[in-house]
């Protein structure tokens, strides 16, 4: 007996999915483009990508792999566009909302200025929870190079904010 | 395991385990010291990544570019790259959509729903598509020849097709997006008029030739849109 196909997403359940998933895939096109108005016509523009294509998704489980993975290549087509270069022409302070200096805005400068291709695989283990192969597969690159890439992201950081983690450390 | 790769380990996979790790990490206090200051680092990187979003149900954007009233996400931020762009003497191209190319932009997604036909959609279905948002259509008054949930500028509106006396005319129910005064619309075949109403605003376009004045004014009376 052959596999039966799923019955496609209804409104319904598209847009609870939607509600679900959405602060994760604003997140995760904001930390991509490092421009929130981008970040969130990405996001527009995947979901309504989505929503023609949603009986092509096999699994309801696997909303929100599926959306990460048409914002990614939505940010791709905008950059062969010519539309922008991949870094924002935003500064950091105003994309971030940052008004004032926290423990948590320091953080925030600090991944900002991280390569994108460190903060990329960064934010997806940490943010959207992928394992290591995952990210391989979307980033197509080696699961050893994504390894290779988050513990450079880390030292990184540790280096940044040695002082912040330190006290940090001190207070547990 | 030697602490090099140890070090390499944890700062890939912080929440990873192995004996290997487990049994390095008690027998090296530099390497333990090491591993809890990266998971302290960790818990720092995932509030950091938790930026605010842009909510659309309680108008509030990010910090930044909060308002409590009129404009939406999109124009804020657009206004507020414009300041930083003339100030910092660099002028910020970014890809924008006002609500009316949106509105048009739909149309053109679903053009195969703007047909003239004298086929009316089933009463049941209409209902369906708009009770959901608390509106009705007086369909004693107009054809309807199409009804469906769309995802338009993240959320579901209701797309109506209302047979004009000339062709069809695409009516869009669209919740929080507001406009200060009736806003004209047009695009070669094509013109309309996004109409303020106390929920958002209601976006009615049709075909050149139809008399959108008329048409408009008519659909608007058909629409009961309850607060």
């Amino acid at each position: 007996m052959s596999p039966q196909k799923p019955a496609p997403l209804d409104a319904d359940a598209f847009e609870s999915r939607v509600r679900q998933t959405r602060p994760d895939l604003f997140r995760y096109a904001f930390w991509l483009t490092r421009d929130p108005t981008l970040a969130e016509d990405l996001v527009q523009e995947s979901l309504l990508r989505a929503w023609r294509a949603k009986d092509s998704l096999m699994e309801a489980e696997a909303f929100k792999p599926w959306l990460i993975t048409i914002i990614r290549r939505e940010f791709a087509r905008h950059l062969d566009s010519g539309k922008a270069r991949r870094g924002s022409e935003v500064d950091a302070d105003t994309a971030l909302a940052v008004t004032e200096n926290t423990d948590v805005a320091d953080v925030r400068r600090a991944i900002w200025r991280l390569p994108a291709d460190y903060r990329e695989p960064l934010v997806l283990q940490v943010l959207i929870g992928y394992p290591t192969a995952e990210i391989a597969e979307l980033m197509e690159i080696s699961q050893n190079a994504v390894l290779t890439r988050l513990h450079r992201a880390r030292r990184k950081l540790r280096e940044e904010l040695k002082e912040l983690v330190q006290k940090k450390v001190r207070q547990i | 395991m030697n602490c090099l790769d140890f070090r390499k380990a944890v700062g890939a996979e912080p929440g990873v385990t192995s004996p290997e790790r487990d049994e390095h990490r008690a027998s090296c206090p530099s390497c333990a010291a090491y591993a809890k200051e990266i998971e302290v680092l960790d818990g720092l990187i995932v509030e950091a990544l938790r930026v605010d979003i842009p909510d659309r149900e309680d108008k509030a954007a990010t910090p930044t570019y909060r308002a409590s009233t009129g404009p939406r996400w999109g124009a804020i931020a657009a206004s507020v790259l414009l300041v930083f762009g003339v100030a910092t003497g660099i002028w910020i191209t970014l890809p924008r959509t006002s609500l009316a190319e949106a509105v048009l932009e739909h149309m053109h997604h679903e053009s195969y729903a703007m047909v003239k036909t004298a086929i009316e959609i089933d009463t049941g279905r209409l209902a369906e598509v708009l009770n959901r948002y608390d509106a009705g259509f007086n369909t004693d008054a107009e054809s309807i020849s199409y009804a469906r949930h769309c995802f338009f500028r993240m959320q579901f509106v209701p797309h109506l097709v209302v047979q004009g006396d000339k062709g069809p005319v695409m009516v869009l129910l669209l919740p929080d997006e507001h406009v200060d005064k009736p806003t004209p619309i047009s695009e070669e075949g094509y013109e309309g008029t996004i109409y303020p109403h106390l929920n958002g605003s209601i976006a009615i376009v049709g075909v050149i030739g139809e008399d959108m004045h008329v048409t408009g004014a008519r659909v608007l009376e058909a629409v009961d849109w309850r607060e």
